[in-house]
C-alpha cells in the first residue's frame, strides 16, 4: 500500500501538471502582475506541500489559496507601489496591465462575492460545482450570483 | 415552459454547463422569443466584456520551478520518496534543516511579501547608488584572523573587517582584517598575511567570496536581485517603518551536498541563512546588512554591518600602500612543473604527501604554491616526514571548484593525524595545488 506521505508528493505533481496554468492566469489577471502571479501560485503549491491535513479538494484548495494570496497583495500595495522606482521595458509592453484594470474597473462595481464568482469562471475556468467548492457554499448560491453579477454588468455597460 | 424557466438555464449556457438536451430545448426557445433572445445576447456581451483576450500563459519553466520548489519543502519522507524518482540538482543540506523549517521561520519573523517587492528594493538600491564615488565601510565576521576572506565559522568570535573603496575615476579598494589585507589598485591585486607571505595575482575580487559583493553595494544588489528572479526556495519578507525598509532573504546553503556535507557552513552561501539588508525609506541606499547562519544548533549571526559611510573622502595613496618586507608570490606567473597535472585528485595526494617525507621541493613548490615562502616553511615543520597510512575517496561538498581527500597520516612523532586535504586544479595547467586543510 502506497504511504500518505508519497501520495502527497505524487498529489502535488499532478496538481502542478493539471493545475498551474489556470493558476497563473487566474493570479496574474487578479494582480495585473505576471512576477506577483508566479510568487502567489508558488506560494499556493507550498502551502499545499506543508499541508498537515490532507488536501481533499486540490483544485479547489489551490484556488483558494490563490485567491486569498492575491487578496493579500492587493492590501499590501501601498507598500510596493512606493518603492517601485520604474518599469522594466518588457513590464511596459505586457498587455496584461492594461488588461486586468479593464476587467477590474467593471468588476468593482458589483458586489465582491458576484465578482469573485464571475473571475473564478473567466479567469479560472471553474465549474460551478468547483466554484462552490472553493467559496464553500451550495451550488445554487453560486449560479444566483453569477446571474445578479452578469445581470448588474449589463446596466454598467448600458450607461 | 415560461421565460423564467429559460432564464435559469440561460445562466448555464452562459456557463457552458448545460446538456445537449437542455441546450437544444433552450435554442428552440429563443428563436421564438425575441425578449429572451435580446436578453441571451446582452448577457453574453456582458460577461465577454470580463473576459480577458490576451495571451496569459505561465513564463517558460514555470513548471519545473513549481516542482522545484515544492520537492524542496515537502516533508521529509516525501522529498525522500521524490528523490528516489528524479535527483535533484542542488540539495538543501536534506536532514540538517529543511526549506520547510526555513518558510516556517520565515513567516514567523515578518510578512512574507513576494519575490517581487524584494526586487523592488534591491532595483530602488542600485538606482539610488549609481552615482557612489566612495565607501567607508566596517563588517564583523565571525572568522580567524588569518584565514581566508571568504571563510566563516558560525562557533568563531568576531573579527572586525574594515573596506575601503574609490569608485571613481578608476575601481580601488582596500580590505583588512587583523590576520590578513588585500589591496586592488586598479591593475593587480595584493594580498598580504602577518606571517610576511604576499600574493599578486590579477584584478579578479572572487577569491574574497561571500566578501566581493561588498566592496560594491550595488553589485550585491545586483546579486539579490538576481537571486531572487530564479526561484531557489528562498523566501523574502518586507517590513517597512517611517524611515527604513528591512528585508530579509531566507535561504537554503546553496552547492551539492550528495557526497559530504563537509563544506557545509563553510561560507555564507554554504549555509542556510537569513540576510537582512536595512535601505533607507527616503532614497533606497543601503544602511545596513546583516547575516544570520541557522544551523541544527540554532541560529548564529556571522556577519554584521556596523559602518557605511558614503562618499566620503578617500586618501588613495594610503588605500593601495603596500607594506615593507613581504615575499610576493606572483600567481599569475604559469607553474613551471606540472608533476601534478593529469592525475586524480587521490594520486595527487598521495604524491603530495609521500613528498613531504623527505620534503621533495620539486613537488612541493608546485602543491604550496598557494602558501609563499613562509607558509611553506611552517607547512614544514610540522609535516616534514610524515608518512601517509591511509588516502580515501576524494569527495566534492558545496560550491567549492576542488576535492576533498581524507587522510591519515603518520606524523614524526610517532603520532597519527587525520586531515581533509583540500586540492583544486581549476587553473591553466590543470595541476593539483593545496588550498587548505593541512
Amino acid at each position: 500500500m502506497e504511504t500518505p506521505a508519497t501520495s502527497r508528493m505524487d498529489q502535488l505533481e499532478e496538481a502542478i501538471a493539471a493545475y498551474q496554468e489556470p493558476l497563473f492566469r487566474f493570479a496574474a489577471l487578479r494582480t495585473g502582475s505576471r512576477a506577483d502571479a508566479e510568487d502567489i501560485v508558488q506560494d499556493a503549491f507550498l502551502k499545499f506541500a506543508l499541508a498537515r491535513a490532507p488536501v481533499v479538494q486540490p483544485k479547489a484548495y489551490l484556488f483558494r489559496c490563490v485567491a486569498n494570496g492575491c487578496c493579500d497583495l492587493r492590501r499590501r500595495h501601498v507598500c510596493r507601489e512606493e518603492i517601485r522606482p520604474q518599469m522594466a521595458a518588457s513590464e511596459a509592453e505586457d498587455p496584461l496591465p492594461a488588461e486586468a484594470k479593464r476587467i477590474d474597473s467593471l468588476l468593482g462595481s458589483l458586489p465582491p462575492e458576484q465578482a469573485d464568482v464571475i473571475r473564478l469562471h473567466t479567469f479560472g475556468s471553474l465549474r460551478f460545482t468547483e466554484i462552490a467548492e472553493v467559496l464553500d457554499c451550495p451550488v445554487t448560491t453560486v449560479k444566483s450570483r453569477f446571474r445578479y453579477g452578469i445581470d448588474k454588468l449589463k446596466n454598467v455597460l448600458k450607461h | 415552459m415560461n421565460c423564467r424557466y429559460y432564464q435559469e438555464l440561460l445562466t448555464d449556457l452562459l456557463a457552458g454547463e448545460l446538456t445537449p438536451a437542455q441546450q437544444q430545448q433552450l435554442e428552440r426557445h429563443l428563436a421564438e422569443c425575441p425578449a429572451c433572445a435580446a436578453e441571451c445576447r446582452s448577457a453574453r456581451e456582458a460577461l465577454d466584456a470580463v473576459t480577458p483576450h490576451i495571451d496569459t500563459a505561465p513564463p517558460a519553466g514555470f513548471e519545473s520551478r513549481l516542482l522545484e520548489a515544492v520537492r524542496r519543502a515537502a516533508p521529509a519522507p516525501e522529498r525522500l520518496a521524490s528523490q528516489r524518482r528524479r535527483r535533484r540538482l542542488i540539495r538543501s543540506a536534506a536532514g540538517i534543516f529543511s526549506a520547510a523549517a526555513l518558510l516556517a521561520i520565515a513567516l514567523m519573523t515578518g510578512l512574507n511579501i513576494p519575490v517581487r517587492a524584494a526586487r523592488s528594493c534591491f532595483r530602488q538600491a542600485i538606482v539610488s547608488m549609481s552615482g557612489l564615488k566612495s565607501l567607508d565601510m566596517e563588517l564583523q565576521v565571525r572568522t580567524r584572523a588569518g584565514d581566508n576572506f571568504g571563510y566563516i565559522d558560525p562557533e568563531l568570535d568576531f573579527v572586525p573587517h574594515t573596506l575601503r573603496v574609490v569608485f571613481t575615476p578608476g575601481l580601488m579598494w582596500r580590505i583588512e582584517k587583523p590576520g590578513r589585507t588585500a589591496v586592488y589598485d586598479g591593475m593587480q591585486i595584493h594580498q598580504w598575511m602577518n606571517s610576511g607571505d604576499g600574493t599578486v595575482q590579477d584584478g579578479n575580487p572572487g577569491f574574497l567570496e561571500d566578501l566581493t559583493s561588498f566592496i560594491d553595494p550595488r553589485i550585491l544588489m545586483l546579486r539579490e536581485q538576481e537571486l531572487a528572479t530564479s526561484t531557489d526556495g528562498a523566501v523574502y519578507t518586507v517590513t517597512r517603518n517611517a524611515q527604513t525598509i528591512r528585508l530579509t532573504v531566507t535561504a537554503p546553503a546553496q552547492g551539492d551536498y550528495e557526497q559530504s556535507d563537509y563544506a557545509l557552513n563553510s561560507s555564507i552561501t554554504e549555509s542556510n541563512n537569513r540576510r537582512e539588508y536595512t535601505f533607507d525609506a527616503d532614497n533606497g541606499q543601503l544602511l545596513g546588512a546583516r547575516v544570520t547562519v541557522i544551523t541544527d544548533r540554532g541560529e548564529r549571526p556571522v556577519l554584521e554591518m556596523t559602518k557605511i559611510v558614503y562618499d566620503a573622502p578617500v586618501d588613495t595613496a594610503a588605500l593601495t600602500a603596500l607594506p615593507e618586507g613581504i615575499a610576493w608570490n606572483d600567481l599569475r606567473r604559469p607553474l613551471s612543473g606540472t608533476r601534478l597535472a593529469g592525475i586524480g585528485a587521490r594520486e595527487a595526494a598521495e604524491l603530495i604527501l609521500r613528498a613531504m617525507n623527505g620534503w621533495d621541493t620539486e613537488v612541493l613548490n608546485e602543491a604550496l604554491r598557494f602558501f609563499g615562502p613562509n607558509g611553506c616553511e611552517l607547512v614544514r615543520g610540522i609535516y616534514e616526514g610524515v608518512t601517509p597510512s591511509e588516502i580515501g575517496e576524494p569527495v566534492r561538498s558545496g560550491e567549492y571548484p576542488g576535492q576533498f581527500v581524507p587522510c591519515k597520516l603518520l606524523m614524526r612523532d610517532g603520532s597519527v593525524r587525520e586531515i581533509m586535504l583540500a586540492l583544486r586544479n581549476d587553473n591553466a595547467e590543470g595541476c593539483w595545488v593545496v588550498d587548505g586543510g593541512i
